[in-house]
């Protein structure tokens, strides 16, 4: 169904933040960058809740990668967007570009009424 | 059993002393689904360190927020039966124990019987690992703790066993003690002293009825409990019936 392929805003996030982060997109990466480029301080249960889930949709894709001292001898899990997460970051990209567009075609009062006074944000 | 790796044995010798909380990993451990915890325990560990070079109060603070948290995330999903089990005896014990309070008007005393709790609980224990083995109740413990279906039919069916032995065990040492206690009051009763040794005296040894009772309704549950999780695994249907 297409509306199942719209994703939340905190799944835009993190698909965000994986492909920013490459080959270097791990779970505490992925929390660091979030904190620092948008201050959303995740707790790493709520972080790991979201990876799972976009798993699970075949957004993105897992794997196991090498065990290092400071982990405590743990592997980190890697993160990389799939051609299905990438497709869906476009349709909600292009889905609220549209939307906004149409908040831009009004009038200043109504734009006004409607956002705020948020013209800048436009 | 898994060996540890190289890395592993590299880290326990240089890095004990800077080891998050222990009883946090330990929940964590037991919270988490088997495919993350490889991944979030070093995702915390790293992070963690590097905050304890700053401060390592706040470092573990930090950890602890982060356990529950991720706790709170992870519970449902994958001890959710043992939650539901868990909730259900808290709530007998709490109505059990708003009812004593109700029926002493405010004095629940007269229902708390040190003696009377020692002649159910022990001997229903003994008895039912006497029936089974002390392993059983080993896996019995671990069962309550981690209901989780996996392990084998007879293995169920033991467990199964032991709670069973347990809760017949204790209802029917209640009856046993009660009749020791009648037969005492009976021999001791006269026209002069009955009313003062019939009234608290029979209040008393009906305590070991009580108990009895409680402690076969928690096994019969816990008998259930394995009976739907043996069933869950889709192992063994015939075994527990």
């Amino acid at each position: 169904m297409a509306q199942d392929k719209f994703i939340g805003e905190l799944e835009q996030m993190i698909l965000l933040t994986v492909l920013q982060l490459k080959a270097e997109a791990y779970g505490s990466q992925i929390r660091q960058y979030l904190a620092e480029a948008v201050g959303r301080d995740l707790s790493i249960g709520a972080l790991y809740t979201t990876l799972e889930r976009l798993e699970q949709k075949g957004m993105l894709t897992g794997r196991l990668g090498e065990a290092t001292a400071e982990r405590g001898g743990r592997a980190k899990k890697y993160f990389a967007v799939t051609a299905e997460g990438q497709q869906a970051l476009n349709r909600s990209k292009q889905a609220l570009d549209q939307l906004w567009q149409g908040l831009v075609r009004q009038s200043g009062k109504q734009l006004n009424t409607v956002v705020n006074g948020s013209e800048v944000l436009l | 059993m898994k060996q540890p790796t190289a890395e592993q044995q590299k880290h326990h010798k240089t890095q004990q002393s800077e080891q998050p909380p222990l009883l946090c990993q330990r929940l964590l451990e037991w919270v988490l689904p088997e495919t993350l915890q490889e991944p979030v325990l070093g995702d915390l560990q790293e992070e963690f360190i590097e905050r304890q070079q700053q401060n390592r109060s706040r470092a573990c603070w930090w950890y602890r927020q982060q356990t529950l948290s991720t706790c709170w995330h992870f519970i449902y999903q994958t001890k959710g039966d043992w939650l539901m089990f868990v909730l259900s005896v808290v709530f007998f014990i709490a109505v059990s124990l708003w009812a004593m309070f109700i029926a002493g008007a405010g004095n629940s005393g007269m229902f708390y019987d040190l003696v009377s709790l020692v002649l159910i609980i022990p001997p229903a224990v003994l008895f039912a690992v006497g029936a089974t083995s002390g392993h059983t109740l080993q896996q019995a413990m671990a069962f309550l703790l981690n209901p989780r279906p996996g392990a084998d039919p007879l293995t169920y069916q033991q467990i199964s066993h032991f709670f069973n032995v347990m809760g017949n065990s204790a209802l029917l040492l209640g009856f046993f003690s009660t009749l020791i206690g009648v037969v005492a009051i009976a021999n001791a009763m006269n026209a002069d002293n009955f009313a003062s040794s019939f009234g608290q005296a029979t209040a008393v040894c009906l305590l070991t009825l009580l108990y009895g009772c409680a402690l076969k309704t928690l096994c019969y549950v816990a008998a259930q409990k394995v009976s739907f999780v043996a069933r869950e695994s889709g192992k063994n249907e015939s075994v527990l019936g």
